[in-house]
């Protein structure tokens, strides 16, 4: 909805049906292959390295097979727990890409991410053998890798596709004139960007809250902490986003308030858990800057064409958020810098290289009917609004 | 072939991040991991201003 909202009426319907469909690859993904990635077999492939075992990915149980439900609840939650973020994974990007994104190229990356990238590094940092969870036998360090809330395995899986995405489908048409300068595609719903914003929140609590009972053992009461927290997070990052808008622009700016808001969230996925009450209010107020100035960094100043916002809050937020739950919270510093280390060595790589691969067999960029007409006429052939049709060449 | 650079920068980083968790312990292990980072992050820059350099040529 947040990503229908900031987007144009001409794509919408094709917005919501891709969210739709990735969604549902993302589950058949991770049914096929991702959930034995992730470790929900068991078994996996193991180096011994300096005397330690280094878990690098699980090897069995490819579409769930062998899996006994009612033997182990906290198994079979943990799978649905990574059904649930298999699914959101495949759907951040489309953020970044709509209004120009083929919806079959989109269902390929979805897969991918949903059934290799996020699987992977899922399994290092949540599975007990993974080698990032178990830094502090490894390598001696106060604690292990923290992220009960997945904002470096969910949000920076989905930001850095975004990124990626970004930089390969180049701008929508019509965003860019001549000499460079970015024209205003303002969203054509901000309602509907707000109400998929308080939606999140509701989700984001479940997430925050399932993680850290299933990761990191918590009780009633630390439940109840994350579930403040993760108000609070947003809170701080719509409220900084506000005064920062009206400081610069003269008034608060409706749709970088909801990428603040989601930026927020995005950071407690990583914090929620690890810090008290007045620093996630904190984090959340830093990371709403942090998303507003990066992404009128990236509209004016790099011309990266980001619809959504969804580079800058799921990228930058997550990032912050792991950052802050070494400096604020109960994580150790060095662990958390190398978790983020990994996930921009590594698994910004990996993304950017699939999603190369993923272009080599089907286009990613439409038509330039597409970005004429819109996709809702050029992939669906029918447009959301069918009373309203008053889009006009370049909007 | 900035951006080659860029990429090769991130997966030095990487590498420096791990061979550090692998043979290093203590303040010589965070010294080493920050260095790690702050090579990826140079890498991260050098891809940025290929992407930027690149689009410019596009425009001109």
């Amino acid at each position: 909805m947040i990503n229908t909202g900031l987007g144009r009426s001409r794509s919408a319907a094709h917005t919501m049906v891709c969210s739709m469909l990735l969604m549902c690859a993302g589950a058949v993904a991770y049914l096929i292959c991702g959930a034995a990635l992730r470790g929900v077999g068991g078994s996996g492939f193991v180096t011994t390295i300096g005397g330690h075992p280094w878990s690098w990915m699980g090897s069995t149980g490819f579409f769930l097979h062998g899996m006994d439900w009612a033997a182990s609840p906290d198994q079979a939650l943990s799978i649905l727990h990574g059904f649930v973020c298999a699914s959101i994974v495949a759907m951040i990007p489309f953020g970044a890409g709509s209004d120009r994104w083929r919806m079959g190229s989109a269902i390929a990356v979805g897969a991918l991410l949903a059934g290799v990238v996020f699987p992977v590094f899922g399994h290092w940092v949540w599975s007990e053998s993974g080698w990032l969870a178990r830094l502090d036998k490894i390598s001696g360090l106060p604690r292990g890798f923290s992220d009960s809330g997945g904002a470096g395995a969910v949000h920076f899986v989905g930001g850095a596709a975004a990124l990626g995405l970004v930089l390969r489908l180049g701008p929508r048409h019509g965003k860019y004139n001549e000499p460079g300068l970015p024209a205003a595609l303002p969203g054509h719903d901000v309602v509907l960007a707000f109400a998929g914003a308080f939606l999140a929140l509701t989700g984001w609590l479940g997430l925050n809250c399932a993680g850290a009972i299933l990761f990191d053992k918590a009780d009633l009461g630390k439940v109840v902490l994350v579930t403040v927290n993760t108000l609070l997070c947003a809170a701080g990052g719509a409220i900084s986003v506000a005064m920062f808008t009206k400081s610069r622009y003269g008034r608060p700016d409706a749709s970088l308030c909801v990428n603040g808001w989601t930026g927020g969230l995005v950071a407690s996925s990583a914090a929620a858990s690890s810090v008290n009450p007045t620093v996630a209010l904190l984090v959340g107020l830093v990371a709403g800057v942090l998303v507003a100035f990066c992404i009128e960094m990236m509209d004016v100043h790099l011309a990266f064409d980001d619809p959504g916002g969804t580079t800058a809050a799921n990228f930058l937020g997550s990032l912050w958020g792991l950052l802050a739950s070494g400096m604020f919270g109960s994580g150790s510093m060095v662990s958390q810098v190398a978790g983020i280390a990994t996930l921009i060595g590594f698994v910004l790589p990996l993304t950017f290289g699939l999603i190369w691969l993923s272009a080599r067999f089907v286009p990613l960029r439409t038509q330039p009917e597409g970005d004429r007409h819109g996709m809702d006429l050029h992939e669906l052939g029918a447009g959301a609004y069918p009373e309203f049709m008053t889009h006009r060449e370049g909007f | 072939m900035i951006r080659a650079g860029g990429f090769f920068l991130v997966l030095t980083g990487w590498s420096i991040v791990l061979c550090a968790l692998i043979l290093l312990r203590a303040a010589t292990l965070a010294a080493f991991v920050w260095a790690g980072l702050f090579v990826e992050l140079f890498g991260v820059g050098l891809l940025i201003q290929a992407h930027r350099a690149k689009s410019q040529r596009r425009r001109q």
